[in-house]
């Protein structure tokens, strides 16, 4: 009998019909924010705790820190508990209300602190002086690997083998990291595409990261291509994505299928998958429905 | 089965902090009178329905 855990990964792949923009593309989107804890970051949540369990890095009572922007913190904190795991998270302040609710209801300390960076900088410090085990999913090979090892043969699988471009946000760049090795052994013609926020732009869970804060487990070469978002056409296209399509997703996601809407606008024909990394109703009490 | 509203409130945040699963109150109703259900019988095999997810209850106070 499948426990919550069990239903992490295996996610629809659903056609993009109404806002495809090429008859001769065609456009699907990868439902994240069907997994349990409602986002793509259950994989790596999963894999992380327990890959670390199994190599006796960690041990039940263990308790964990983590630098999080939202998702991994609501997967960590559902995941870990499960594991009779101890966490503390450590958000930015501008994390919504009901994110910090989310993670005390699986049991979680809540901290928050006024930037991603700060954040990081106080799970590394605190993880140092031995007080927690930090999984930091910015270094964690896991990460990416929980991708390389479900995401990716997922989505070759439920294209039948047919996807030509790959498109996902970047925040840790674990998604990216790991469909992009996934898919390159399977077929190297399959484009690999990041999206990241243009320069003024703020979208929650991905980030134009400065030099020093570039992920670890982040390599550019596994990256055929970036495109910039703006905050704004992320807005526009996450509030189509509801109302034109049915798929209530958060601020990334818009992204994502914006990027893949203009992709799909450039080539001439092949098959785009994107990713929707969790759901709209994370982000109710910001200003993104209105 | 009456379910209390109390009773209800507590067995959701339950549900989330034991078993990581994050469902409304109505789901937590049902939790605790299936829970009570499985004191009262010798054997059996229980399913309870959680309607919905916690998410569409965070303006409430039902997780505090």
């Amino acid at each position: 009998m499948a426990s919550i855990i069990d239903l992490v990964g295996n996610t629809p792949l659903v056609e993009i019909k109404k806002l495809n923009p090429n008859p001769n593309v065609r456009l699907y989107a990868k439902l994240e924010g069907d997994n349990p804890g409602g986002s793509v970051k259950d994989r790596p949540a999963l894999n992380m705790i327990r890959s670390a369990l199994e190599r006796g890095d960690i041990k039940a009572g263990t308790k964990l820190i983590e630098a999080t922007s939202g998702n991994t913190g609501i997967a960590l904190a559902m995941i870990a508990r499960l594991y009779d795991l101890e966490i503390e998270l450590v958000m930015p302040s501008t994390s919504t209300r009901e994110r910090t609710l989310t993670m005390e209801a699986f049991g979680a300390k809540v901290t928050l602190l006024d930037s991603i960076e700060i954040c990081r900088d106080y799970a590394e410090e605190k993880a140092a002086k031995g007080d927690a085990y930090i999984l930091n999913q910015f270094a964690n090979p896991d990460n990416y690997k929980a991708h390389y090892k479900t995401t990716g043969p997922e989505i070759w699988r439920d294209t039948d083998q047919g996807i030509t471009h790959f498109v996902s946000s970047m925040g840790t760049t674990g998604t990216i990291m790991g469909c992009s090795r996934y898919f390159k052994e399977v077929n190297p013609s399959i484009q690999i595409i990041g999206c990241q926020p243009t320069e003024e732009s703020s979208i929650p869970g991905i980030r134009r990261w400065p030099k020093e804060y570039l992920p670890k487990i982040f390599e550019p070469e596994r990256v055929d291509r970036v495109m910039d978002v703006s905050q704004e056409e992320a807005t526009l296209m996450t509030r189509q994505l509801a109302k034109v399509e049915g798929i209530f997703a958060g601020m990334s996601s818009g992204g994502a299928a914006s990027a893949a809407i203009r992709l799909a606008k450039e080539i001439d024909k092949g098959v785009i998958v994107f990713i929707t990394c969790d759901r709209g109703d994370r982000y109710l009490s910001s200003n993104l429905f209105g | 089965m009456d379910v209390s509203q109390e009773e209800a409130t507590l067995m959701t945040r339950q549900l989330a902090k034991v078993e990581g699963i994050f469902a409304g109150m109505s789901s937590g109703g049902a939790a605790s009178a299936a829970i009570r259900l499985a004191k009262e019988i010798d054997k059996g095999v229980i399913v309870f329905i959680t309607c919905d997810r916690g998410d569409r209850h965070l303006g409430s106070n039902l997780f505090g």
